[in-house]
């Protein structure tokens, strides 16, 4: 089933990836470079779409430029609170969850690095 | 605070000597006046004391003698021969005592001669001496009279003895008279002695209670001295303690830093690590092109490379250890290398533009040197994406400086990083790709290892501009000191 993948990454080349590996599996791709960039995409969506939820998945960086993975994370679930949201961390996946006490249950990690198609398995494997 | 030990402990020991040394005055006094004492008494017993006897026992055999010459004047006229005969034989007998006596009294005033005394006693003893050798005169004359009258009353003749009785009745007179003025001698002296003793104990205890107050006294400074020690050595002990603490405290802020440092270090390191990754599973199952993932892995790479070189700087710098190759290098050839580098790969829309003062010669590290000015230059092109930069020296020959300046036309430096744009991964670009986020950390610290300075503004109109110092010669010692102080 094709999903409709929002993503936050600044590094280009991380971004490409993303792009080829989802595409190859049939989902669509909607690419953002900052966590600014992120949640206006998110917003304009929640205008446009019929649908309740934009975005099936949102993949996101924890480090960007702007506003961090985490704060526009945070935006996103005030708009809609089970919006599922895959970060992608170079950190400790532990010193994430202790750190920012908005991590709610809709929230996935998955710790850099990681194969793409390890990748693709999670995003597709909750539906 | 040595010198102030030092004269402390000489006042703590030579206190300490005092005192001993007063102590042992004060024994050595109490003994002088014991001997003293000792002496007055020994007097006393061996001289007054046995010289009064004497003269008493005299007295009493003399008494006793006179009965016995009454006796026999009154036994004369009756007749009885047997009484008066066992009379004289008592009156002779008494004799022999006195004599004794006599000769016992002598002895002792000859040994008082002899004795050694702190007062010079000889004419006293000698006086004893005459007194009893007139005592032995006037007994002798006494008992030859008594003896003519015995034989004028035996004789049977009537002859007139009155003469010769006041004769006796003299001789009495003068003996007891000899007796009583040596017996008050005898009285005023011992009187004396007994006041030397007196005295004698009474300087002792006074003597004694002085040096032992001068003691307690030598004892109470003492004891200030000490506390004063022990005060000076609170002092430097709770100074010592709050310098440890402050040197705990900087020591766990390095220590803070040093791992904050590494957690964003190895995140840097991680973070190419994914496209590569990524590259590698795209380019097996055919989903990319050969081409672009193998650039791109190169790219990563290099990227991965540059950082961890950056971090071994990092280190260095951090730690001193730093090491510089210093050559005599002609700094406008130096900067014009890295200046063409950098331009093959330069955006048609930036242009690099040069000042450069005179090509002297300048005391640094070549590598180091170049690594300083391409990582300006390359901050500058980062943000600066049209516009110019520009290079510029100026030498001051006199004081043996060289200012280089490096200016775009760009982004600028954002207010909130400008105080903190040296410091490690301060700067983050809108394009993650390129930079380590440590490069003007390691500008800094080269530039300081060479003795110089570096800034960093903002211009008036647009970008920003970043200048450092260099010293032409390291020769200089003044230069060192500058740096060790303004570090």
């Amino acid at each position: 089933m094709a999903l409709s993948i929002l993503i936050g990454e600044d590094n280009l080349f991380t971004v490409k990836q993303y792009e080829k590996i989802l595409e190859k599996n049939g989902h669509i791709v909607t690419v953002t470079r900052d966590g600014d960039e992120c949640v206006k995409k998110y917003t304009e969506a929640m205008k446009n779409e019929t649908k309740s939820y934009p975005f099936d998945v949102v993949l996101m960086d924890n480090n960007m430029p702007k506003k961090s993975g985490a704060e526009a994370a945070q935006e996103i679930l005030e708009k809609r609170p089970n919006q599922r949201i895959i970060f992608a961390s170079a950190y400790d996946i532990g010193s994430l969850l202790n750190a920012k006490d908005l991590i709610k249950k809709s929230v996935e990690i998955i710790q850099k690095p990681f194969s793409l198609n390890s990748l693709v398995a999670k995003i597709q494997n909750r539906k | 605070m040595l010198v102030g030990k030092t004269k402390t402990g000489l006042k703590i020991g030579g206190s300490v000597g005092i005192i001993i040394l007063l102590l042992g005055v004060a024994v050595l006094f109490g003994l002088h006046q014991m001997s003293k004492v000792s002496l007055e008494i020994n007097e006393i017993s061996e001289e007054y004391v046995p010289l009064t006897e004497i003269l008493s026992e005299i007295r009493l055999h003399h008494s006793k003698q006179a009965q016995s010459f009454e006796k026999i004047l009154r036994l004369s006229d009756t007749g009885i021969i047997s009484e008066v005969q066992k009379s004289k034989e008592e009156f002779w007998m008494r004799s022999g005592n006195i004599e004794s006596e006599i000769s016992r009294g002598k002895t002792v005033a000859q040994r008082g001669i002899e004795m050694i005394s702190f007062e010079n006693n000889d004419s006293q003893y000698m006086v004893f001496f005459q007194k009893f050798v007139e005592i032995e005169r006037i007994h002798n004359e006494y008992e030859n009279t008594a003896d003519s009258i015995f034989l004028i009353l035996g004789s049977g003749k009537i002859k007139d003895v009155s003469a010769l009785l006041e004769k006796t009745d003299q001789f009495e007179v003068e003996l007891q008279s000899e007796i009583d003025s040596g017996l008050k001698i005898i009285s005023t002296l011992t009187d004396y002695s007994t006041s030397q003793i007196a005295a004698n104990e009474r300087d002792s205890i006074i003597g004694q209670i002085i040096i032992v107050t001068m003691v307690g006294a030598i004892a109470a400074t003492l004891g200030f001295f000490i506390n004063q020690i022990n005060k000076d050595l609170k002092k430097e002990v709770d100074s010592k303690t709050v310098e440890l603490k402050n040197a705990n405290e900087k020591l766990k802020e390095l220590d803070r830093m040093k791992d904050e440092f590494i957690g964003i270090a190895s995140h840097e390191l991680k973070s190419p690590i994914q496209p590569i990754f990524g590259f590698a599973e795209l380019a097996k199952s055919g989903d990319i092109d050969q081409n672009e993932a193998w650039d791109g892995v190169t790219q990563l790479a290099k990227k991965l490379q540059d950082l961890a070189n950056a971090v071994l700087d990092v280190s260095k710098i951090e730690s001193g250890r730093l090491k510089l190759q210093f050559e005599k290098i002609p700094i406008n050839d130096s900067i014009l290398k890295e200046v063409n580098e950098l331009k093959m790969n330069l955006n048609q829309n930036v242009k690099i533009q040069k000042n450069l003062d005179e090509n002297i010669e300048i005391e640094i590290d070549k590598i180091r040197f170049g690594q300083v000015i391409r990582n300006l230059l390359n901050n500058s092109i980062k943000f600066t994406s049209e516009g110019t930069i520009s290079i510029t020296t100026n030498v001051f020959q006199d004081e043996n400086k060289v200012l280089v300046r490096i200016s775009d036309s760009g982004s600028g430096i954002p207010e909130d990083l400008l105080p903190k744009i040296f410091e490690k991964f301060v700067t983050k670009g809108k394009d993650s790709q390129s930079g380590t986020g440590l490069g003007l950390f390691l500008c800094k610290g080269i530039v300081t290892a060479h003795g110089g300075e570096i800034n960093a503004e903002n211009n008036l109109e647009k970008g920003a501009t970043f200048e450092f110092s260099l010293p032409i010669s390291q020769k200089s010692k003044l230069q060192k000191l500058v740096k060790v102080f303004t570090n």
